[in-house]
């Protein structure tokens, strides 16, 4: 290797051993505490509220990380592909979740569901402060995330194949299909991924949308917040440690299962 | 390669029979999800209490009523009240923020049932000096103060000690926060030595002292408790009230270190 | 039959007024000329990947112009040869049989035989980035030719081939074009290697470029 580029290597490698010797920290602080209380931190999983808040919470983000990716895909390739009036509009708004604070996004949707002619579908169905309302929050969000890295994805691939594949005798949706939405399988892993842990992690739109109530809209996050409130810092940590658990397994499983990441190694 | 439709269509299927399980799980817990349901809007300061109350109220209608209870801190309780105009009863952190609701006309004149004051939470091990009011602002201590812009206790202690001192306080402070919990975790952890919390917070903390200030110990703060304009059932809510200002609520507030307007009449009385 | 009748076409500042042509004979047809007179977007809006602004293109002596790309029925050979990456040679071959609803049986015994008077059956398991360019191009011309169709359309063929290779699948196509009665439009910049067996050759020249973008 060329010295000077030794040098810039140096600089990257100095720069990921402080970010991730931090993150690691951070994790070993947490675990350094319950460990310190293991009874504690041990009964608060015993608790019945809090297996609910797991299970609720695994369930909730699925379910949102599914519907976020199949909003998100489709605007995406709708924005990427065809021309249409407003579209660079339609661009912007679909990043407006990213850049509103959490809480604005919940506040929001309360106003909607509560304020105007839809609290008529709320009171039918009961979305406000039900499990539908952390659905609701955990999906709004994920599809920005899901939209912004489908659009990159479907950005950087030529139209050529697909339009290859029609003249072969496929439609657009099956080109779409057979085509498109195989080549795209990295990106499609990558925004599911990222869609999945954005809904798991979700607090602000869901304290405010879906209201934390115990064993009704408990999810993890929640939980967190009610135990630091009622001063059990140990339960909270405890619960903050699960998570980090069931996000280590689900994306190391995202990982394994999706395509292979295609780039360049340098060695 | 991955078939997106049929794997979501997998997922999906997962999610909701996970989601069904934490359902369940509920049920099996409070197996009564037919029965009416009481939602208490609840300042989260209040969370450890008020979870004792919801598990006695509920044994004591029978368990013919069920109560949720939604934490949140109180003055965005009652934002949120203006524009999600549900639940049933609310209880927050002090009977002023009831007052807003009263004069919109979303709830009725809150119900005492129980009362705190403000205290000095410290480490065990801390030196103490003459005088703390002086101490706060000498900058020897590192000190978490709640905003008085958000914070109940924080209006309080202004009026006490003057606008202008707890400006200075403020100003020292090394961290200010929006919650008592805040406080009273940051002196726990060890982040701060002294911070001004609820005697009632305090109590949650058992590695932490309580420290009364003299002129403080008057000037009590008083919870209530107010039914919901919104309310589909006034009259389980009337029940609720009824048991959270009665007799065995009051063993419980006290066991929690709160007070109520009867204890001090009987503490006033030499 | 390949016609067109007073076709216009833009795209960005490339402009083509009133073009109109027709090959009417099976056999091969050659359109040259210089590179950028538009000679791609002639073949995409024969075979409907690209709008026409005016005009009209008949196929086998229908009007076709609002017809999807699939229904046209054209074999067609890109330039930039554009394999699926994601699938094996077997699959791209046999992917517009599938994709037009041929039984499982049938596609593979297309591209069987196809693939063994290419002379490429032992690649039929590979993945297009395993393969070399004359392979790839190769195969992509198998794709074009798979599910018989009576009319194709190549864009620059052969051209990224090297000498022996060209000369013999040059000579397999012709072949291949003779006995199956193919109408076949080659553009090409290089026209030299098709001359001699060409039926007819139309030069394309003239093209309107409307200034700035």
């Amino acid at each position: 290797m060329i010295r000077s580029s030794r040098y810039f290597v140096t600089v990257m490698g100095i720069m990921a051993l402080i970010y991730v010797g931090l993150l690691l920290a951070m994790v070993w602080a947490h675990v350094a505490l319950v460990s310190g209380n293991p009874q504690s931190a041990w009964s608060t999983l015993t608790r019945p509220e809090i297996q609910q808040a797991i299970l609720l919470s695994l369930g909730t983000s699925l379910l949102s990380a599914v519907l976020s990716v199949w909003i998100g895909t489709a605007i995406a390739y709708l924005i990427s592909r065809v021309r249409f009036p407003f579209r660079p509009l339609v661009d912007f708004l679909m990043d407006l979740p990213i850049f509103l604070p959490p809480l604005v996004v919940g506040v929001s949707l309360l106003i909607l569901f509560r304020q105007t002619p839809l609290s008529r579908l709320d009171d039918l169905f009961g979305i406000a402060f039900q499990v539908p309302a952390i659905v609701l929050a955990q999906t709004i969000v994920g599809v920005a995330f899901v939209y912004r890295t489908m659009k990159a994805t479907f950005d950087s691939m030529p139209v050529r194949q697909e339009e290859l594949a029609q003249s072969l005798g496929c439609s657009w949706y099956s080109a779409f299909c057979k085509i498109t939405l195989p080549q795209a399988s990295p990106g499609l892993v990558t925004a599911a991924a990222i869609a999945w842990a954005r809904s798991f992690g979700e607090f602000g739109p869901v304290l405010v949308f879906a209201g934390s109530i115990r064993g009704r809209t408990e999810v993890m996050p929640v939980s967190i917040y009610l135990e630091l409130n009622s001063g059990n810092l140990d339960g909270a940590v405890m619960i903050a440690l699960i998570m980090v658990v069931i996000a280590a397994i689900v994306l190391s499983v995202t990982r394994l299962t999706g395509g292979v990441q295609r780039g360049g190694v340098r060695r | 390669m991955i078939r997106p439709a049929v794997t979501s269509l997998i997922l999906a299927i997962i999610a909701l029979v996970l989601i069904f399980l934490a359902g369940d799980r509920q049920r099996k817990i409070q197996p009564l999800a037919s029965r009416p349901t009481l939602t208490v809007l609840c300042a989260a300061g209040l969370a450890p209490v008020m979870d004792e109350l919801k598990t006695a109220f509920e044994l004591e209608a029978g368990r013919r009523v069920r109560v949720a209870v939604d934490y949140k801190g109180s003055a965005q309780l009652v934002a949120l009240q203006r524009v999600g105009k549900t639940g049933d009863l609310l209880i927050a952190a002090d009977t002023h923020y009831h007052q807003h609701l009263v004069e919109d006309g979303l709830c009725n004149a809150p119900v005492e049932i129980a009362r705190q004051h403000p205290c000095l939470i410290v480490q065990p091990q801390t030196i103490h000096p003459e005088s703390w009011e002086d101490a706060l602002i000498s900058g020897k201590f590192r000190t978490s103060i709640p905003k008085s812009s958000q914070a109940a206790i924080g209006r309080l202690v202004a009026s006490i000690v003057g606008n202008n001192q707890y400006r200075a306080i403020t100003n020292q402070a090394t961290v200010s926060r929006e919650t008592v919990t805040q406080v009273a975790s940051d002196v726990d952890q060890g982040v701060v030595d002294v911070g001004i919390t609820w005697n009632t917070t305090a109590h949650q903390f058992p590695r932490t002292c309580t420290l009364d200030v003299p002129d403080w110990q008057a000037h009590r703060s008083s919870i209530g408790v107010s039914i919901l304009s919104s309310t589909q059932d006034r009259q389980a809510a009337e029940s609720f009230v009824k048991f959270v200002t009665g007799q065995s609520a009051r063993a419980i507030l006290k066991r929690h270190g709160y007070s109520s307007a009867q204890n001090d009449a009987v503490e006033a009385q030499p | 039959m390949i016609e067109m009748d007073n076709v216009s076409l833009k795209r960005g500042s490339f402009r083509l007024d009133k073009l109109s042509l027709c090959f009417g004979q099976p056999g091969i047809h050659l359109l040259i000329g210089e590179t950028g007179v538009g000679k791609t977007s002639v073949v995409e809006a024969i075979c409907g990947l690209q709008p026409v602004a005016s005009g009209q293109v008949k196929l086998r002596g229908e009007n076709v112009t609002g017809v999807s790309p699939a229904a046209r029925s054209i074999g067609y050979l890109p330039q930039d040869v554009a394999l699926f990456d994601h699938l094996s040679v077997r699959e791209n071959l046999g992917f517009a049989c599938a994709a037009r609803k041929w039984s499982p049986a049938s596609t593979r015994e297309r591209v069987n035989s196809l693939s063994a008077s290419l002379g490429i059956s032992d690649l039929l398991q590979r993945f297009p980035e395993q393969l070399s360019g004359g392979q790839k191009h190769c195969v992509a011309l198998g794709r074009a030719l798979a599910f018989d169709p009576d009319i194709v359309c190549l864009d620059e063929p052969f051209a990224a081939l090297d000498g022996a290779t060209r000369d013999s699948m040059i000579q397999w196509f012709i072949n291949y074009v003779d006995e199956h009665e193919v109408t076949v439009l080659a553009v090409t910049h290089q026209p030299q290697w098709l001359q001699a067996v060409a039926k007819t050759q139309l030069k394309l020249d003239n093209p309107v470029v409307s200034p700035g973008t």
